[in-house]
C-alpha cells in the first residue's frame, strides 16, 4: 500500500509538470490553432537565460529572475509568434506546425551554442524540504508547482470562459477578419495570448528544470504527455487537460513502478489514449477544432 | 489525339520535363562515385517518405507525429524478411501490408473524430514504439543485426548503385500510383474533404474512410521505404533513429519540397539526405542550417522548392512570352478534371480575399460558364 | 499571401539570417576548425614552429619521465635524430611500465623504420590511403549535436597526436593525414561520412572517433576490407566486429569491475542497478550481476530507464523499496544526475553510497548536486588530472597544439587510439599495406596506453586486460583518485 501511494504521489507531481506545458499548449492552440511543438524549448530557453544570465551573469537574487525570466518567455511567445507563426498561418496546418519544429531546432540549437551542454542544478524560489508521505517524500518545490498549476489553470479558466477576452480569443479563431470587423484588437489580443503561452512555458521550464537538471531536449519529451493529456480535452477544455495531465502522470508512474519491462509505461499510455478514444463519441463541442 | 497532345503546350512541356527528368535520374549514376550513389539511394529511400507524408498532410489535411516509427517498423520487420530467404517483392508487398495493417489500429478510432486526435495518436505510438516495441527481442532487441541485399529481378543491390535503381522503380511505381489516384474521383474528394470537411459531408461523403484509406496507404509506403532504409544500411539502426524527434524532422520534407507538385516529393527527399554532407563542406552545423533552411522556406510563402521553381518559370515566362490573360487560382492539381458536359472545377481561394476581388479560372478546351 | 505579408516574411527571414551568422560565429566549432586547417596546410613551415614550441612540451616530458629518461637516450640508437621525441615516449614507456608489458609502441617506435626510411614499391603508394609521403587516416565525430562539446575536444586530441607525431619527423617518412567527418550524431551522417571517407578519399584505415551508430557500419568495413581503430566502443557490436578496435573499456566489463569494487571495497550486502535501457546498459547488468554473484552478494534489483526521461522518481522508488544499501551505475551520466537529484529530493542515500560507472567527467557530481559528495566513479583510465608520466605527456601534447582543450575519458580513448595506430605503422613498416598493418596491430597483445590500461589488440573483446580505478567525489564535488588499479573479480 505505501508502494502504491508513493508511485501515485510520483505520478500526481510528474502529472503537475505536464499539467503546466499543457496548459500553455492549450492556450495557444486556442487562438492560433497550431499545437506548438516548441512549447518545451521555449521553456528550456528561458530557464537557460534565468540561470546563467539573471543568476550567473547578473548576480539577480532568485525571485527578481524567477520574475524576469516570465517575462523572458512571455517574449519569446510573442516573437515566435510574429515572426514565425503568424507569418505562415494562412498556409495551413502542416506549414505552422513544420514552422514550430524549425523554432523548436533553433532555440535548441541556439541555447547549446550559447550555453553549451553543461548540466548544473539549477535553484528554486521554493524551498527543497522533503514532507514525508509514508514511504515517500514530496519536496515544498513540488507542492509549489501543484499550486501554481491550480492557479493558472484557475486563472486561465476564468480569463477564457468568463471574461469578453475570452470570447475574443474564441471568435478570432474562429474567423480573424470577421472578428476584425467587429472592431476586435485581434493583432493585440493574439500577441497577449501568446504571451501567456510563453510566460507559462518558461514557468514550466524553472519548476521542471530544478527536479530533471539542466538538459536541452527532455521539456519536449515531457509535451508528449502533455498534449496526450490535453487531447483528452479535445485541446478545448483547460479542466480536462489538467485532469488528464495528473492521470496520465499517475497511470504512467503506476505502470512504470509496478512492471519492468522498459517502455512498458509509453505503451499503457499509448494503449489508455486509443481506448479513450474509441469510446468518445463525435461532439458537437468538438467543433472548433474540427479546422486541424 | 497525339497530335492534339502535343498541340496543347502545357502537356507538352510537362511530358518533356518528365522525359528529361527520367533520363537523368537514370543515367546520373553512371557518371559518378560510388559516395554519390549512397546519397542518390538515401535520397529515392526519403523520397518514398516524403510521397507518403504528402498524400497524408497535402491530400487530407492530417498529420502524422509518428511517421518515423513506420520507417522503423519497416527496417525491423524487413530484416527478418529478408533473412528469412523472402525474395524482395514479397517481402516489400508483406512490409506495407503490415504498415497499412498498424495505421488501421492508429486511425479507425481517432479518424472518426475530426481534430487533432491523429496528429497525437501518432505521437503516443511514436513514444511506444520507440520505447517498447522496437525493444522487443522479437522485433530488434539490443543487437544490431545484419540485413541481406538480395538481387531483385536480376539487379544487384549489393552495391548502393543497384539499390538505388530497385527504389527508384518503387518509387516510379508509387508516384503514378499517387499520380492517377490524384486525377481520380476519389482524389477530389479527398481534397474536399481537406479544404472542408462540412461541405464534403454536406455532398453526402462519408469522410472517415477517404482519411483512412490515405493515412493507411500513407502507413504503407513508409513502411517500404524503411525496408529499403535497412537495406542501404546493410545493419538495423537503433530504436532512436526512428523516434520522436526523427518525425518531427521527417514533417519537414513536403513542405520544404512542395505539397502541389508531386515532384515536392523528390526535392524533399534529396534535401534531407543530402543535408549533412552540404553543412559538412561548409563547416557549419546540420541542425542550425535545416531549420533555418526550413524557416526560410516556410516564409517565403512559396510551395516549397517546387513552387519557387513554379514561380520563377512563370515570371520567366512572361517576361518572354507575354503575360498570360488568366491566371490560376485553384488547388485542384493542374492535371484537368476530363468530363462530358459541365465540368466541375473546385476551388479553394489562398489568403483572404480582397473584397471586389474577381476570381480567375484557367480552362483549356472548355467554355465557362458563368 | 498578399505582398504585403511577404515582404514581411523577407523581412523576418533576414533577420533570422543574421541570427543564425550570430549563432554560428558563436560556436566555437569553424573557428577552431579553422585553426586547424590553417595548420594542416601550412605543413612544413608549422611544423617547424610547432617543434620550437614542441621543444617546451618535450621538456615538460623529459621532466616528468625522470628515470625514463635515460633509457631514451639508449633506445634512441636506431631511432635516429627525426624521431627524438618519439623515442622520449618510448622511453617514458620502457620507464614508467618495467617487465615484458613495455612491449609496443616504445620497441617498435625505435625499431621499424630507421630515419631515412625508403619508400615502398609503386612511387611510395604501397595501399590505399598511403602515398609517398602521405597515409590517410579518416575519424567521424558528432560535432553537429548537441553534445558538441565533447567530441570537439576529441577530435583535437586526435589531431594533437598525429600532428605532434608529424613534427617528430612522421613515420617512414610518411606523415599522417587526418580527416574528420561531421555526423551530427545520426545514423544518416556516420553511414554518409564512411562511404565518403573510404571511397572519395580513400582513407588507409578508419581511425579514433567519437560517434554514435557505430552499430551499424560493420557490414560495410567488412565489405571495403577497412579497419576502425580507436573508436570509442559505445556498443557491444564495436568490440565483436574483426574490422574494429576500440579503445575504450567494454561497457560490460564496467559493469563487473563497479560491481566487484563495490563488493571487495564498500562490502555490499545488496547492491540495486540503475540501468539506460540502451547502448551498453544492459550488458554492463549483466556482467555486473554476474560479479555479484561471484562476490556472494546480491544485485537483482534493477531499474531502467530510456535516454530521456522525463524524472527518474519512479526508478529511485524501486531501488529505495527493494531495500539496496548501494546503487550502481549502468547509466549515462546525464541519467546518473538525474537519479541522484531524485535520490536527494526523497531524502534517501543508500548506506554505501553511489558507484557510478560512465562518469569520468568532472561535470557529473557538481551537476547532481551535493548528495553527489562522497559518490564514486570509475574510470579505466588514469586520472586526467593525476600526475602519472603517460598523464602528462598526454596532457602536453593536447594542450601544447589546443591550449584550450579540457579533457574527459572519450577524449582519453582516442588519444590511445591515436597512439595505437602510429605504434602499428611503424611496425609496419615502410612497405605499408593494411594486411601488414592489421597484423602489426593484432601483435600487441598487451598493448600499454601510458594511462595504465592495457589492450589486447589480438582479442579485442576479451575482458581478460580490462582493469580500472575509482576516484571519489569529495565535498566540493571535485573527483579525486580513491584506489589502485583493480580487476574484476569474475
Amino acid at each position: 500500500m505505501t508502494r502504491f501511494l508513493g508511485y501515485v504521489v510520483a505520478g500526481l507531481a510528474n502529472g503537475t509538470i505536464y499539467a503546466l506545458v499543457a496548459l500553455g499548449v492549450v492556450v495557444i492552440y486556442r487562438i492560433s490553432r497550431v499545437v506548438n511543438l516548441a512549447q518545451g524549448a521555449m521553456g528550456v530557453f528561458a530557464t537557460f537565460c534565468f540561470y546563467y544570465v539573471f543568476i550567473g551573469d547578473w548576480g539577480l537574487p532568485v525571485a527578481a529572475a524567477f520574475v524576469l525570466t516570465l517575462f523572458v518567455g512571455a517574449g519569446l511567445g510573442v516573437g515566435v509568434e510574429r515572426a514565425f507563426v503568424g507569418p505562415v498561418r494562412k498556409r495551413g496546418t502542416l506549414v505552422t506546425l513544420v514552422m514550430t519544429v524549425g523554432v523548436l531546432l533553433l532555440l535548441t540549437e541556439a541555447t547549446v551554442q550559447i550555453w553549451g551542454p553543461n548540466t548544473p542544478p539549477i535553484p528554486s524560489i521554493f524551498p527543497d524540504n522533503a514532507i514525508r508521505f509514508g514511504g515517500t517524500g514530496v519536496t515544498a518545490h513540488q507542492f509549489a508547482t501543484a499550486a501554481s498549476v491550480l492557479l493558472l489553470a484557475g486563472g486561465l479558466f476564468y480569463l477564457l470562459n468568463r471574461t469578453r477576452y475570452g470570447t475574443a480569443i474564441e471568435s478570432i479563431a474562429e474567423d480573424p477578419g470577421a472578428a476584425r470587423i467587429v472592431g476586435l484588437p485581434v493583432r493585440r489580443i493574439v500577441t497577449a495570448t501568446w504571451a501567456i503561452g510563453g510566460a507559462s512555458a518558461a514557468l514550466a521550464g524553472m519548476l521542471y528544470i530544478h527536479l530533471n537538471t539542466l538538459d536541452q531536449i527532455s521539456l519536449t519529451f515531457v509535451l508528449i504527455f502533455s498534449l496526450v493529456a490535453a487531447v483528452l480535452g479535445g485541446f478545448n477544455s483547460l479542466p480536462v487537460a489538467v485532469l488528464g495531465s495528473l492521470g496520465v502522470g499517475v497511470t504512467f508512474s503506476l505502470a512504470q513502478g509496478y512492471v519492468k519491462t522498459p517502455g512498458f509505461a509509453e505503451l499503457v499510455v499509448f494503449l489508455a489514449l486509443l481506448v479513450v478514444l474509441l469510446l468518445r463519441q463525435q461532439q458537437t463541442s468538438l467543433e472548433t477544432v474540427a479546422e486541424f | 489525339m497525339l497530335r492534339s497532345f502535343w498541340e496543347d503546350s502545357a502537356k507538352r512541356n510537362r511530358a518533356i520535363v518528365l522525359v528529361l527528368v527520367a533520363a537523368a535520374a537514370l543515367v546520373w549514376p553512371l557518371l559518378t562515385s560510388k559516395t554519390i550513389h549512397f546519397y542518390g539511394a538515401l535520397s529515392a529511400i526519403y523520397a518514398l517518405v516524403a510521397l507518403s507524408l504528402v498524400i497524408l498532410a497535402g491530400w487530407t489535411g492530417q498529420i502524422s507525429l509518428g511517421h518515423a516509427a513506420f520507417l522503423g517498423f519497416g527496417t525491423y520487420i524487413g530484416q527478418k524478411l529478408l533473412t528469412a530467404g523472402v525474395p524482395v517483392p514479397i517481402a516489400v508487398l508483406a512490409v506495407a501490408a503490415f504498415g497499412a495493417v498498424i495505421s488501421l489500429a492508429l486511425g479507425i478510432p481517432s479518424l472518426r473524430l475530426r481534430g487533432v486526435y491523429l496528429t497525437i495518436v501518432t505521437l503516443a505510438f511514436g513514444a511506444a514504439c520507440q520505447r517498447y516495441f522496437f525493444q522487443l527481442e522479437s522485433v530488434r532487441g539490443f543487437r544490431s543485426h545484419t540485413v541481406p541485399r538480395p538481387s531483385v529481378f536480376g539487379i544487384s543491390t549489393a552495391s548502393d548503385k543497384g539499390l538505388y535503381y530497385v527504389v527508384l522503380v518503387v518509387f516510379a511505381i508509387a508516384i503514378f500510383m499517387a499520380w492517377n489516384l490524384r486525377r481520380s474521383d476519389t482524389g477530389r474528394t479527398l481534397f474536399a474533404i481537406r479544404d472542408s470537411e462540412e461541405a464534403a459531408q454536406a455532398l453526402a461523403v462519408h469522410i472517415a474512410p477517404y482519411k483512412i484509406g490515405a493515412f493507411a496507404l500513407s502507413a504503407a509506403l513508409a513502411t517500404t521505404a524503411g525496408l529499403f532504409y535497412g537495406m542501404l544500411y546493410g545493419a538495423t539502426p537503433g530504436p532512436d533513429q526512428f523516434g520522436i524527434l526523427q518525425s518531427f524532422f521527417l514533417l519537414a520534407l513536403p513542405v520544404v519540397g512542395g505539397l502541389e507538385s508531386l515532384w515536392g516529393a523528390v526535392v524533399g527527399g534529396a534535401f534531407l539526405a543530402t543535408a549533412q554532407p552540404l553543412v559538412n563542406v561548409f563547416h557549419i552545423r546540420l541542425f542550425l542550417a535545416s531549420s533555418v533552411a526550413l524557416i526560410l522556406v516556410a516564409l517565403s510563402g512559396y510551395d516549397g522548392v517546387t513552387g519557387m521553381i513554379a514561380a520563377l518559370y512563370r515570371s520567366v515566362r512572361d517576361a518572354l512570352v507575354g503575360r498570360e490573360r488568366v491566371r490560376y487560382g485553384s488547388f485542384v492539381p493542374e492535371a484537368e478534371a476530363e468530363t462530358n458536359g459541365k465540368a466541375h472545377v473546385h476551388v479553394k481561394v489562398l489568403g483572404e480575399a480582397v473584397p471586389g476581388s474577381v476570381l480567375r479560372l484557367r480552362v483549356h478546351g472548355a467554355e465557362v460558364e458563368q | 499571401m498578399d505582398l504585403h505579408g511577404r515582404r514581411k516574411g523577407f523581412a523576418t527571414a533576414a533577420v533570422l539570417a543574421v541570427l543564425a551568422l550570430i549563432a554560428s560565429a558563436c560556436g566555437a566549432s569553424p573557428r577552431v576548425t579553422r585553426e586547424v586547417e590553417a595548420r594542416d596546410q601550412n605543413g612544413l613551415s608549422t611544423g617547424v614552429a610547432a617543434s620550437a614550441a614542441g621543444g617546451t612540451a618535450s621538456g615538460q616530458l623529459a621532466q616528468a619521465d625522470g628515470a625514463g629518461a635515460a633509457a631514451g637516450a639508449a633506445g634512441g640508437t636506431s631511432g635516429g635524430a627525426a624521431a627524438g621525441g618519439a623515442t622520449g615516449s618510448a622511453a617514458r614507456k620502457a620507464g614508467a611500465v618495467s617487465g615484458p608489458a613495455a612491449g609496443t609502441a616504445g620497441q617498435v617506435a625505435a625499431g621499424a623504420c630507421g630515419a631515412a626510411a625508403p619508400a615502398g614499391g609503386n612511387g611510395g603508394a604501397t595501399d590505399t590511403g598511403v602515398s609517398a609521403d602521405t597515409i590517410k587516416v579518416g575519424g567521424t565525430f558528432f560535432n553537429g549535436n548537441y553534445l558538441d562539446k565533447y567530441s570537439q575536444v576529441t577530435e583535437q586530441a586526435v589531431k594533437a597526436y598525429f600532428q605532434y607525431t608529424n613534427d617528430q619527423g612522421g613515420i617512414c617518412g610518411r606523415k599522417i593525414q587526418f580527416i574528420a567527418c561531421d555526423t551530427a550524431g545520426t545514423a544518416d551522417g556516420t553511414k554518409g561520412c564512411l562511404s565518403k571517407l573510404a571511397d572519395q578519399d580513400k582513407v588507409f584505415t578508419m581511425g579514433p572517433s567519437l560517434d554514435f551508430n557505430l552499430n551499424i557500419v560493420q557490414p560495410t568495413l567488412a565489405a571495403d576490407k577497412l579497419p576502425w581503430v580507436g573508436d570509442s566502443g559505445l556498443y557491444g557490436e564495436e568490440f565483436s566486429s574483426p574490422w574494429m578496435f576500440p579503445t575504450q573499456l567494454n561497457g560490460t566489463d564496467v559493469g563487473a569491475l563497479i560491481a566487484t569494487f563495490a563488493g571487495q571495497t564498500l562490502h555490499t550486502k545488496k547492491a540495486g542497478i540503475s540501468l539506460l535501457n540502451d547502448v551498453a546498459g544492459p550488458g554492463c547488468t549483466k556482467r555486473a550481476q554476474e560479479a555479484a554473484k561471484a562476490l556472494g552478494y546480491d544485485a537483482s534489483a534493477t531499474a531502467s530507464n530510456g535516454q530521456v526521461e522525463t524524472s527518474l522518481d519512479n526508478q529511485v522508488a524501486t531501488l529505495q523499496n527493494a531495500g539496496v544499501d548501494t546503487v550502481l551505475f549502468c547509466n549515462d551520466p546525464v541519467n546518473t544526475i538525474k537519479f541522484i537529484q531524485s535520490a536527494q529530493r526523497r531524502g534517501w542515500k543508500p548506506a554505501n553510497g553511489f558507484v557510478g560507472g560512465f562518469v569520468a567527467a568532472d561535470d557529473v557530481p557538481a551537476a547532481a548536486g551535493s548528495y553527489a559528495a562522497g559518490m564514486y566513479g570509475f574510470t579505466s583510465f588514469d586520472f586526467y588530472k593525476s600526475n602519472t608520466p603517460g598523464i602528462q605527456q598526454y596532457r602536453a601534447i593536447t594542450e601544447n597544439y589546443y591550449p584550450n582543450t579540457f579533457h574527459h575519458f572519450y577524449e582519453q580513448a582516442a588519444y590511445i587510439g591515436a597512439e595505437a595506430i602510429v605504434a602499428a605503422l611503424r611496425k609496419a613498416g615502410p612497405k605499408l599495406t593494411r594486411a601488414d598493418f592489421l597484423s602489426a596491430l593484432k601483435s600487441f597483445t598487451d598493448f600499454d596506453t601510458g594511462m595504465g590500461l592495457h589492450i589486447n589488440f589480438a582479442n579485442i573483446g576479451s575482458s581478460q586486460l580490462s582493469s580500472g580505478l575509482m576516484l571519489k567525489a569529495d565535498n566540493s564535488l571535485k573527483w579525486q583518485v580513491l584506489t589502485g588499479r583493480f580487476k574484476s573479480a569474475a
